[in-house]
């Protein structure tokens, strides 16, 4: 038997049995082909962006993890990261001012030996 | 869309870090439409007590100020009672102070707290060696000084 006779005998039994496939597995096998066509037609197109961010926004867009979506995720937690990020500075500053603050004006020294000049200059004089 | 997306999330992380870093300086539009907290009525009786001095300035005062002295009032028990004494006496005439005399007086207050205790006592040695010069003979200590500024009231 050479090699087209072994064809023409697969494609009949391929055939036959082609015939007898149950309806339910005739329309499995239609949604899974109309699934995968859905999924190639909704790959993502290139879109308007920043010339730098090209390349990464080109292979990061064709991976099926990076949609608008997740994006969108991203960014808000971000967004919430930064909003963390700022209020604990806020709050350190605060806590640093009120510590020197309270050494400062509960001190030997009085608050105008902070500020008088003069005194700085009375210093300089007799330190000399 | 993805890559406009991106655009924005890559920008927000430069800039973001940026602007957390920087020094936080409260907006007067964000005081004046927000009012400030807490109130003196929040306040526990014991914060009250230590703060009496400033009651009359609180309504003054904006969210951070306050925020602040709140905790001045919480570290008021931990002190002895002459540190608790010189820290209300001094209270009132503090919060009259420009934010750049106190910035200043903070500065000088940083770098003479970071001298060894022996230099410490010694300035504050001189600081009434000043007053009674002062007291004295004032336009001789204003001589000296050669442009020395005017003491203000404690």
């Amino acid at each position: 038997m050479n090699e087209q006779e072994l064809a023409r005998q697969i494609v009949r039994h391929l055939e036959r049995g082609l015939g007898r496939i149950k309806q339910g597995t005739l329309y499995q096998l239609q949604s899974a082909r109309q699934a995968a066509l859905d999924r190639y037609r909704e790959a993502p197109q290139p879109a308007f962006g920043l010339a730098w961010a090209g390349d990464v926004a080109f292979r990061v867009s064709h991976s099926r993890h990076f949609n608008a979506r997740n994006l969108l995720a991203l960014g808000l937690l971000l967004l919430g990261l930064i909003g963390v990020t700022y209020w604990q500075v806020v709050i350190q500053q605060a806590n640093d001012i009120a510590e020197i603050d309270a050494s400062l004006l509960a001190g030997d020294l009085p608050i105008n030996a902070y500020l008088d000049s003069g005194f700085e200059a009375w210093l300089k004089h007799s330190s000399q | 869309m993805a890559k406009a997306l991106i655009a924005i999330v890559l920008c927000l992380s430069f800039v973001a870090p940026v602007s957390a870093a920087a020094p936080v300086q409260p907006k007067a539009a964000t005081a004046q439409a927000k009012p400030a907290k807490p109130n003196w009525s929040e306040l526990t009786p014991a914060q009250q007590q230590v703060l009496a001095p400033l009651r009359e300035d609180w309504s003054e005062l904006d969210t951070l100020r306050r925020k602040k002295w709140v905790k001045v009032a919480d570290q008021y028990p931990k002190m002895k009672p002459e540190q608790q004494k010189r820290l209300q006496s001094r209270m009132k005439d503090w919060v009259k102070l420009t934010p750049e005399q106190r910035r200043v007086a903070r500065e000088k207050y940083k770098t003479i707290k970071k001298l060894p205790p022996e230099k410490r006592a010694q300035i504050q040695a001189q600081w009434q060696q000043y007053q009674e010069s002062l007291a004295a003979k004032p336009e001789a200590v204003d001589q000296e000084a050669a442009g020395g500024s005017t003491p203000q009231p404690q």
